[in-house]
């Protein structure tokens, strides 16, 4: 079989099985007919590889989810984040245009959103510790414990301030 | 482990008659010494006539040195060479037994065809 399509064949293999296997398999190839019965058996495993690689992952969770910055950009970890920081720059902007209000002041529309944001942030929390938890719990904790502190810090300001 | 009969449309195809199960040809294989893919690809051939894709070869040296039964020897230029394992030999004895007694059993019943 000739370089070029061996080569293109072992693009089947997932990269791990190919770190491991591929010089051997390489040689194996090189000897081989290049007729289409081996390159359909070779692309069929390959697939195969790929898809027990991927059932692998799936199944031993924890270090396969890539690293934790690559985990915590999932849009179920940062969806959390985000309506804190935004409930958070709503305080402030509301602080920065108006300062404090006298206490008893009627709500304004700030103050609304902040708890609109704050409150629609349960049960999306709620759904990431789900999924996640029982998956890989250290990357899960991690990332709900960012949660929960970015939420702090979007809720200390109105209650230090008594807004 | 899996047996299959290997591909042929018809009973009288060309390849009936072929055993297929690549994880026993394997250990069938090692069981006469260690060797590298392409050997065994051949060794496989001679002994019962099936010969195995490259794909399907890797595929069950993968699963068995997965499972302890093959390992892997130092390698020679770019090919390496496994061998047959402890529990290896245990396994293919005792799938040899079932075997065996599939065909004796087999054949027995054949006399009434």
């Amino acid at each position: 079989m000739n370089g070029t399509l061996v080569r293109w064949l072992l693009r089947a293999y997932p990269p791990g099985w190919r770190e491991r296997y591929g010089e051997e398999f390489e040689s194996v190839l090189r000897d081989a007919p290049g007729g289409p019965r081996t390159v359909l058996d070779v692309l069929r495993s390959g697939l195969r590889e790929r898809w027990v690689s991927s059932a692998h992952r799936n199944m031993h969770t924890g270090a396969d989810y890539g690293s934790f910055l690559e985990f915590s950009r999932q849009p179920g970890a940062l969806l959390p984040m985000a309506m804190s920081v935004a409930a958070l720059t709503v305080v402030l902007v509301s602080l920065a245009r108006f300062g404090v209000p006298p206490p008893h002041a009627d709500e304004g529309a700030a103050a609304h959103t902040w708890q609109l944001l704050m409150l629609l942030q349960v049960p999306a929390v709620a759904w990431f510790a789900f999924k996640w938890l029982s998956r890989t719990p250290r990357r899960a904790l991690g990332v709900l414990g960012l949660q929960i502190a970015l939420a702090l810090a979007a809720i200390a300001p109105v209650y230090v301030l008594g807004l | 482990m899996r047996s299959t009969r290997h591909g042929a449309d018809s009973p009288e195809g060309r390849d009936a008659g072929h055993y297929s199960d690549p994880p026993l040809l394997v250990l069938a294989s090692l069981a006469g010494g260690p060797k590298h893919g392409h050997a065994m690809i051949e060794d496989i051939a001679a002994m019962c006539g099936t010969r195995l894709g490259p794909g399907t070869l890797y595929g069950a040296i993968a699963r068995l040195e997965a499972e302890g039964l093959i390992e892997p020897l130092p390698p020679e230029e770019r090919r390496r060479p496994y061998r047959i394992t402890a529990a290896g030999g245990r396994l293919l004895r005792a799938q040899l037994a079932t075997l065996e007694q599939f065909v004796k059993a087999g054949t027995k019943r054949l006399k009434f065809v």
